[in-house]
């Protein structure tokens, strides 16, 4: 492998073309527009400076990096890719059709990879004529400082994808864990219930905010409580991987409490927006 | 600060362990009960190793703990167990300003009752392991007055604890976020969706937790894990707390986790 395209330039999508830039492939970053792709790139570009501010990266290497990414607004340039991790929002219909795209201009051996972490990498896969090349990629935010990847086979992904998809994450200097398609994989499957339990805690009045994250820190040794953590990664990305969640599994112990709800339609998104379980 | 108190623990295993060597190193005198005399003693000798000699005694009957200020029972999840214990530590002269119970899964409300306690019983759940952890979860029986709850809280801070609190049923709030969760991950393992290793990597490199919930509950025994999800469905009727067919199975099969050498991990 040697040439990397990434769709969607987004935090995830940025992250995933600097890591592959950073480890030497070229990279291909297609977004919609030209502004997109110019603001995906600037991620890169101003991650890397704090790198330089703090002596972890130097000005040439930044540059180095930063000449192996190739943004574009058309899907052809993708088309010699050894891979393409695809990064567009969490929308299923949204990356059914990019996957129904890629399928059609990359060549025949190259692996359509989609970065998600909560819809059905087999719905995806049936959406392209290579369903055994199809692979869910699932990075952790932010990208260049979370080591896992969640290589997730769909029920139609070939043990040479596998491999292939694995051993790329390796290069890119990620450690993987495989696990099948199911809802959440992994990760989100443990975590999200988890997270309701910790909103239904403090809407019943049971614990306070400060008492529910210290028992997760201080009890259970977990680096932020699951409030932090909700208010870090978003709400409003919360909200929507718990409706898809539960609309997959219809298992109430995944679907939306009433106050992240709330919470969500008033706007207040954690960290991004200045309030959520917090104020910033 | 509060130093010098008499502490009895009834009960060594990894939790009775833990709490003793956090009461010596906070200054108490610990006094250590457990029906394997050994258990007790090659736990002072520990503590005594670590250089707190006149700070850990082990007691050949329950009679010895009865000058103790402050006496905690840390034996497995069995209600039964623990009130006969409660009971006879009563009858052999124990008069403990309160009473302490390492429960996680049981009622402290019934406990005290069921033994007819004339003084608070308070629960005081130390997470494992309690010389890493901060955390004690804390709820007091019915009736405790403030200044015994002040006691208490004074007695957790002494040993550099922090206590939290829940007004919920169960009482709890790290154990109410995290049983639920081990018991999913014993189901994604049942269910082949990844191996016992990846599930530990994942949450440890994905979550940043520090040990993954299968060594977790291989290091606190299946064995201890089933009863208390067990013991919490039983009160709760929350499906969180249902305990996966895996986990019973284990438990019949001996398979206990590190004490037995084969848990969910080969050690």
């Amino acid at each position: 492998m040697k040439v990397v395209g990434v769709v969607g330039g987004g935090t995830m999508g940025s992250g995933i073309a600097q890591v592959s830039a950073a480890a030497g492939f070229q990279v291909h970053l297609l977004d919609i527009n030209e502004q997109f792709v110019k603001q995906g790139i600037g991620r890169i570009e101003s991650f890397l400076k704090k790198g330089v501010a703090r002596g972890k990266v130097t000005e040439a290497k930044m540059q180095e990096i930063l000449s192996r990414v190739h943004g574009t607004t058309s899907m052809a340039d993708l088309s010699e890719s050894d891979i393409v991790v695809e990064a567009v929002f969490e929308q299923l219909e949204l990356k059914k059709k990019t996957h129904g795209e890629l399928d059609k201009v990359v060549k025949p051996g190259c692996i359509l990879a989609t970065n998600t972490s909560c819809l059905s990498v087999t719905e995806i896969a049936a959406a392209t004529s290579r369903p055994g090349k199809v692979i869910g990629l699932h990075f952790f935010n932010p990208v260049p400082l979370m080591r896992l990847v969640e290589v997730i086979t769909a029920l139609q992904t070939e043990e040479k994808t596998v491999q292939d998809a694995t051993a790329f994450c390796h290069a890119i200097g990620k450690q993987t864990v495989r696990v099948k398609d199911f809802p959440g994989f992994l990760v989100n499957h443990l975590l999200i219930p988890f997270i309701n339990r910790s909103i239904d805690v403090l809407d019943h009045g049971w614990a306070t905010r400060d008492e529910i994250d210290a028992a997760a820190k201080l009890g259970l040794g977990h680096p932020m409580g699951p409030l932090e953590l909700i208010d870090f990664d978003g709400l409003d990305v919360h909200h929507m991987t718990h409706e898809a969640m539960y609309t997959q599994t219809k298992d109430p112990k995944f679907a939306p409490p009433t106050l992240l709800t709330h919470m969500f339609k008033a706007g207040r998104f954690g960290k991004k927006s200045g309030k959520g379980f917090y104020e910033y | 600060m509060v130093v010098g108190k008499k502490v009895g623990i009834v009960g060594v295993g990894t939790i009775g362990v833990g709490v003793a060597k956090v009461c010596a190193a906070g200054g108490h005198e610990v006094t250590l009960f457990d029906l394997v005399p050994e258990k007790a003693l090659k736990v002072a000798d520990e503590i005594s190793a670590a250089g707190s000699p006149e700070r850990a005694r082990v007691a050949k009957s329950l009679k010895a703990l009865a000058n103790c200020d402050i006496i905690l029972e840390a034996l497995p999840e069995d209600l039964t167990a623990k009130v006969e214990l409660f009971r006879e530590l009563v009858h052999k002269g124990c008069k403990p300003s309160f009473w302490a119970t390492a429960t996680s899964s049981l009622s402290v409300n019934g406990m005290a009752r069921d033994a007819e306690l004339k003084v608070s019983l308070i629960r005081m759940h130390f997470l494992n392991p309690p010389d890493k952890m901060k955390l004690v979860e804390v709820t007091y029986s019915a009736g405790t007055d403030p200044k015994t709850a002040d006691a208490a809280k004074e007695f957790l801070a002494s040993l550099g604890k922090s206590a939290v609190t829940s007004t919920g049923k169960s009482g709890l709030i790290a154990y109410y976020l995290y049983v639920p969760f081990l018991n999913d991950a014993i189901r994604i393992y049942e269910k082949g969706l990844a191996s016992a290793e990846d599930i530990d990597k994942g949450c440890c490199l994905g979550l940043g937790y520090p040990v993954g919930p299968l060594h977790y509950l291989d290091a606190m025994g299946l064995d201890a894990f089933l009863q208390i999800t067990s013991n919490l469905y039983e009160q709760y009727k929350d499906q969180g707390f249902a305990s996966p067919h895996l986990l019973q199975q284990k438990v019949e099969a001996g398979e206990l986790g590190c004490k037995t050498g084969k848990g969910f991990f080969a050690y």
